[in-house]
């Protein structure tokens, strides 16, 4: 990271969750597969899809619009799982769609507007920034991947196992 | 250190630890009966091997300390010394040293001074009684190569070992027999060779060719001393015939120490590669699940064929692969008695401690995770279990208590336990304390039988920071032994009878990494049970249901009533509990530590070999689970923790 930072841009990986594009710095994606739906996991917090086989481990599918945006997304068929590097160990990000990298000059960085700030959200953004036509809303990584107290954080509802 | 040398500088850390370790062993024996010769020998032994291999090593320091420890047995071994607890102390002390000083000079050296041991040891050797003072001890200095227990120098013996009839581990005796014979000199050749001694491809008696510097009797009253030896015969051998091998892989190579049984039939890997290799069997034993279900859509003879010859050799191999991991208990046992003796002196007890079942195996993995849970029980049986010898004269028992730390096999399932002859577990203190911690309610009592009573020890903020003792008390640390335990997979139950002791018994699993389970379904999902959890399969028309308290409970056929739960249930909503199983369910009955239970399932799978992979520590906080799996069709199956299962989502 010190080295994009001394040369004035950070790449990021673009993708979107509904009609918004999010960025997740480069450094913290292994990988992007496309969406298989998960093994529900009994108990575990509402924002977390389940469990996928990931080359023999297995990691845990978060999904991101529910932990941002409140509300699970639909499945299409561009639908990807961003596997991600967190703190504790690999987590799979549930998304629309995920195509690009993105450069993005250090100096193009905003701070997102605090009225569009939730409680939930205030955390999770590092900033904003312009790329093209788009406004990217970037991540903390540190703050997006969920460590492991989040689970203790959150409410210990249930998954839809029982159906 | 040249690089030759630094080849056999691993070999030279851990074959080292055993000498110091095998010292301390024959020290703590001698200390029990100061008269036993032969413990003084393995001490002296020991230091002998340990000055070769040092000065082989170019470890100066630690050859010259270990000269001296052996000029000072020599003098114990002649009977010019008295064996009073100031020699076993100062030997103590010197193997520590040693330990410490084999960690220096590995590492650079320096910063460890053995020279007031060294001349404590001096100055006790120079104390010897003048009786026998024509003999000298081996001045002789550091023999500068490595060949010291088996230089060309000795005679050659031909000792024939014939076991008693009806000995029932004949490898094992042999084994003990060929480690002995090592120790004392150098073994050049066995009929049959060794591989056929360890397989037990002999009748009754094996022969060793055999170089030593001891006399034929010393040699045969050592084999005799091994249990189920019934005799031996030692003749004297031409020694030209062996006299060139010798020369040509004695010399200045650093291994000639070690005896050669050693190399024949051990190889050290590192951890490292036992791990990969066990994951890659993992990965094998899902391929061939995979491969089955395909074999199973095409149905091709030849396929299956083929298939049923993978799956031979891939259980085997993986049953070798998990051999290879596994490890005596003794490993870790080893260290304990030292510890229970210092402990027990510096807290003013007595204790006798004994231990059994040192040759069961665990997984190397668990093994490595079980030694401090293990210390803080014998810690506490020593604080708290065990009285004064004052106390324990003033209730009728003996003065020294006994401790026992047992380890047994049980089908997939290790058993270890501790247990002491102390005054036991009040639960009425317990009860109390937990109160005023806050753990339970004071007008709870009622439904906690004694078993609760006594595993509230285990409950963290159970015991506080009253500590009188250097020791921590009964309860600090509980909670992190039961911890510790199920995060292996195991349990832990305390049994405890007021004045007459108390007995931990924890329970463990034989390996981490492939087990056997119950697969099942409850909608789309398969589960997995861990095998070893589940008693008995039945048809919902097998068993009696009935209900207590409004909740469905199972009647076992012993007249049991187990507690009965859907599948469904537990690992859906809280709120839609207790109702009966459906027409078409099976019920499994589990047992874990020792509750049964009955689970009733919609769908049987069956059962399988699972590869264990670990849930991400996001799912730390969850009751239930144990883990997961990837079936054969790539999907991920959860593991049911069976301890912990029926707490689900509660």
């Amino acid at each position: 990271m010190e080295d994009t930072a001394t040369t004035g841009y950070r790449q990021y990986v673009l993708f979107r969750l509904g009609d918004e594009d999010y960025g997740l710095p480069i450094e913290h994606v292994q990988s992007i597969i496309r969406y298989e739906p998960a093994t529900p996991v009994p108990h575990a917090p509402d924002a977390v899809e389940g469990v996928i086989n990931l080359r023999g481990q297995v990691i845990p599918v978060v999904d991101l619009a529910r932990r941002l945006r409140g509300r699970a997304l639909e499945r299409s068929p561009s639908a990807r799982i961003i596997v991600a590097e967190g703190e504790s160990g690999l987590v799979g990000l549930a998304v629309d769609s995920a195509s690009e990298v993105a450069t993005v000059p250090l100096t193009d960085i905003q701070p997102a507007p605090e009225s569009v700030l939730t409680e939930d959200t205030l955390d999770v953004f590092e900033g904003v920034a312009g790329y093209g036509e788009r406004l990217v809303i970037l991540l903390d990584p540190a703050k997006a991947l969920p460590a492991a107290t989040y689970a203790l954080k959150s409410r210990d509802e249930e998954v839809d196992a029982d159906v | 250190m040249s690089d030759d040398m630094s080849a056999y500088k691993d070999v030279f850390l851990s074959e080292s630890a055993e000498y110091v370790q095998s010292i301390t062993d024959g020290l703590l024996a001698l200390e029990n009966d100061p008269n036993d010769l032969e413990p003084v020998e393995t001490v002296f032994r020991g230091a002998h091997s340990l000055k070769g291999m040092a000065a082989a090593m170019g470890y100066e320091k630690t050859a010259e300390l270990t000269h001296k420890m052996e000029g000072l047995m020599d003098t114990v071994r002649k009977r010019e010394q008295a064996v009073d607890a100031e020699l076993i102390d100062l030997m103590l002390q010197a193997a520590d040293a040693v330990r410490d000083l084999i960690a220096d000079e590995s590492s650079g050296g320096g910063s460890f001074d053995a020279a007031p041991v060294v001349e404590a040891l001096l100055a006790r050797t120079a104390r010897r009684s003048e009786k026998g003072g024509a003999h000298d001890t081996d001045t002789g200095g550091v023999p500068a190569s490595g060949a010291a227990s088996g230089g060309a120098a000795g005679d050659v013996m031909r000792v024939t070992v014939t076991l008693e009839e009806g000995c029932v581990l004949k490898a094992v005796r042999a084994y003990m027999a060929l480690k002995r014979l090592g120790h004392m000199g150098e073994i050049l050749e066995t009929e049959p060779d060794a591989r056929a001694i360890e397989d037990e491809r002999f009748d009754r008696s094996f022969v060793v060719i055999f170089r030593t510097r001891e006399p034929a009797e010393a040699v045969s009253r050592a084999l005799l001393a091994i249990s189920e030896i019934e005799n031996v015969e030692v003749t004297m051998e031409s020694r030209s015939r062996y006299d060139t091998s010798v020369e040509s892989t004695g010399g200045t190579r650093a291994h000639a120490a070690v005896p050669k049984l050693a190399e024949a039939q051990t190889v050290r890997v590192s951890i490292g590669h036992l791990d990969s290799m066990v994951n890659l069997v993992g990965e094998l034993v899902i391929v061939r699940a995979r491969l089955e279900r395909i074999a199973r859509q095409i149905q091709d003879p030849e396929l299956a064929e083929a298939l049923d010859a993978l799956q031979q050799i891939s259980s085997d191999l993986q049953h070798e692969v998990m051999q290879t991991r596994m490890v005596p208990v003794g490993n870790i046992f080893n260290r304990f008695p030292r510890m229970v003796r210092d402990l027990a002196r510096d807290l003013g007890r007595q204790v006798e401690f004994q231990m059994s079942g040192l040759d069961i195996e665990l997984d190397r993995t668990v093994l490595d995770e079980i030694g401090d849970p293990i210390v803080h029980l014998l810690r506490n049986a020593i604080d708290h279990g065990v009285e004064p010898p004052a106390e324990r004269t003033a209730a009728g028992k003996p003065e020294k208590g006994t401790i026992r730390l047992a380890a047994e096999r049980d089908r997939e399932q290790v058993r270890i336990i501790v247990s002491d002859d102390g005054h036991g577990m009040d639960p009425d203190k317990i009860w109390s304390k937990a109160v005023e911690r806050g753990l339970v309610r004071e007008d709870e009592r009622d439904s906690y039988t004694l078993a609760d009573i006594l595993m509230l020890t285990c409950e963290p903020g159970f015991s506080t920071a009253e500590v009188a003792t250097p020791v921590s008390g009964r309860g600090v640390g509980m909670d992190v032994v039961k911890g510790k335990i199920e995060y292996l997979g195991g349990s832990v139950a305390i049994h405890s009878t007021p004045g007459a002791g108390c007995e931990i018994v924890l329970t463990l699993p034989l390996t981490l990494a492939i087990i056997q389970a119950l697969l099942f379904g409850c909608a789309e999902q398969v589960y997995a049970l861990p095998l070893s959890a589940v008693s008995e399969v039945l048809a919902r028309d097998d068993v009696t249901l009935k209900t207590v308290d409004g909740q469905p409970v199972a009647v076992l056929r012993d007249g049991g009533v187990a507690p009965l739960f859907r599948l469904d249930e537990v690992v859906g909503a809280a709120e839609r509990r207790g109702r009966m199983p459906d027409e078409h369910d099976h019920i499994v009955l589990t047992e874990s530590g020792e509750t049964a239970r009955a689970l009733a399932v919609e769908r049987l799978v069956g059962r399988q070999e699972i590869v264990i992979k670990p849930l991400s520590p996001l799912f730390r906080n969850l009751r239930g689970l144990g883990g997961a799996t990837v079936l054969g069709d790539g999907r991920v199956a959860l593991i049911l923790d069976p301890r912990t299962l029926f707490e689900m989502g509660v």
